[in-house]
């Protein structure tokens, strides 16, 4: 029953925006919902395991943010392909099998092209996997959306996502350790490597906020302040 | 009952299974697509990340000049091995030995096997068998030769003279393990000691990291016995090295790392400091040293 219903009420609220608004509209409400008001972490608070474990700087949240984009991108690209083959009893598995193997293809592609990057995120590499928010984003949007819009949604899902990792690792780094964007050039190529910035010299560090609870504590004023700017507006 | 716009044929179960099974198989194929595509690159990064490693702890300016295929490898009482990259200067420069370097030398850089992930002997005979190049056979056969036919292996000892040494030592950090290469010279001085890979905290453990602070160059000229055995730890614990700020546990992984590296060498001097002439003999070493 439960089945029915699901495909009776593709407009239902978690869907975004309802299909029938003009196209214009409806692009622009899944640009906002992804970057603002659905936002992965400050609104739908997933993904919070690889957010808090890798934001000590906001180099390795640029790196995660853009490995999870990768994937969201190709993952809502392919589900939203596929929609008319996948059925509901095995959507699921077909889901994860899909996204599983993106995963490692990014991995491996990373281990081989960005080395010195991959030091450093390796670990949470493959925890893209069990990442919820690309598996909530191919059941709620891409599994019955057209694939552009899927596409577009997985981009902009993924930026919102990105966006929060490097504000969180930003804020945390400079706290932390004084300096922004340290290594980006080691991680990124020497390109990046104007990102670099110490804010203050002999700064003898803020240990609580590298650690895990640090990040915690910048979450929550994050969130907050979401909610502050919300407020205001309303 | 019925979903709306699904045709017949996909509310079978045997659509399902097929469905299911044919994304496995599909997703399968590009993962091993990808791995062969990938391996040889993963291979280059992960040979070329030790090479420079080796070749900063051991005096050669040039990664490519580590020494990456003259390995030894020392069985420990605990089950454990001990794997050690050997720097050979050829004093006298016998011609079977002095060949045979020179052979392996050229054969390196063209030899992609994972030389330190497969057992040594392994990765020689997989040389010999795909063939890189005639001269790394001919460095295999040389090699041999030497050493087996040769009732007079002193020869190739007097030829080649091991200068220096390179032992990786993992130890426990904040996070998980820290790799350690250690460069020592003949001596048993420290020539160098660097982090291969480690997971501490960014911004406070990663001091161990030559490229984040001069901590770690503290160990040069150190020895087993500069300080004693019982000041081979942090100051706070009462030994002789600084102590990182905020990161004692990953500075206390470090130097037992280094310790322990030191004392291995001492321990197994003899099987250290013999040249290895080719990766080949790696296995019958091992065993003599025991």
């Amino acid at each position: 029953m439960s089945e029915a219903i699901r495909e009776d009420s593709p407009d239902a609220p978690d869907a975004g925006a309802a299909p029938k608004q003009p196209t214009g509209q409806r692009w622009r409400r899944i640009a906002r919902d992804g970057l603002w008001d659905n936002n992965v972490v400050v609104a739908q608070l997933l993904a919070l395991c690889p957010l808090l474990a890798v934001t000590s700087t906001a180099t390795n949240g640029l790196g995660l943010g853009v490995a999870t984009l990768a994937v969201m991108v190709l993952s809502g690209l392919l589900v939203s392909v596929l929609r008319g083959m996948i059925t509901d009893p095995v959507r699921i598995p077909v889901f994860i099998l899909l996204i599983a193997t993106l995963v490692t293809l990014v991995d491996l592609t990373m281990e081989a092209y960005l080395n010195p990057l991959y030091q450093a995120l390796g670990l949470f590499i493959p925890l893209i996997v069990s990442n919820c928010a690309i598996l909530g984003r191919a059941e709620v949007f891409a599994s019955k959306r057209p694939p552009g819009e899927a596409a577009f949604d997985g981009l902009m899902m993924g930026l919102g996502f990105t966006a929060i990792l490097v504000v969180l690792g930003g804020v945390r780094e400079l706290l932390g350790s004084g300096t922004l964007f340290a290594d980006a050039a080691l991680m990124l190529g020497e390109s990046f490597a104007f990102l670099e910035v110490t804010l203050f010299d002999n700064y003898s560090g803020f240990l609580l906020m590298i650690l895990p609870p640090g990040g915690f504590i910048a979450l929550g004023f994050l969130m907050a302040g979401k909610r502050i700017i919300e407020r205001g507006r309303s | 009952m019925s979903t709306p716009q699904r045709p017949s044929y996909q509310q079978r179960t045997a659509y399902h299974v097929t469905l299911l099974g044919t994304v496995a198989l599909v997703c399968s194929t590009a993962l091993v697509i990808a791995d062969q595509q990938t391996r040889e690159a993963i291979t280059a990064a992960h040979q070329q990340r030790l090479a420079e490693r080796i070749a900063e702890v051991l005096p050669i300016d040039d990664p490519a000049q580590a020494p990456l295929d003259r390995t030894v490898t020392i069985e420990l009482e605990d089950g454990k091995s001990l794997k050690a990259w050997q720097l050979i200067n050829d004093s006298r420069g016998a011609a079977d030995a002095a060949d045979a370097t020179a052979a392996a030398a050229d054969a390196a850089p063209a030899e992609e096997s994972p030389t330190e992930e497969t057992p040594a002997g392994e990765s020689a005979s997989a040389t010999g068998a795909t063939g890189t190049g005639t001269d790394a056979t001919y460095a295999a056969t040389t090699g041999t030769g030497t050493d087996a036919s040769d009732a007079d292996a002193a020869d190739t000892k007097t030829s080649a003279r091991v200068t220096a040494v390179a032992l990786e030592r993992i130890g426990r950090g904040y996070a998980g393990d820290i790799g350690v290469i250690v460069g020592i010279d003949r001596d048993g001085r420290v020539i160098a000691a660097r982090v291969t890979e480690h997971r501490e905290t960014p911004g406070l453990g990663d001091d161990i990291e030559a490229r984040r602070s001069d901590w770690i160059e503290m160990f040069r000229g150190r020895s087993l016995g500069d300080p004693p055995s019982q000041r081979w730890t942090v100051k706070r614990d009462g030994g002789e090295f600084d102590q990182l700020t905020g990161a004692t546990i990953s500075a206390r992984a470090v130097i037992e790392a280094v310790h322990e590296g030191l004392a291995l060498f001492e321990e197994h001097r003899e099987a250290l400091l013999t040249p290895q002439p080719d990766d080949e003999d790696d296995d019958e070493e091992a065993i003599a040293a025991d």
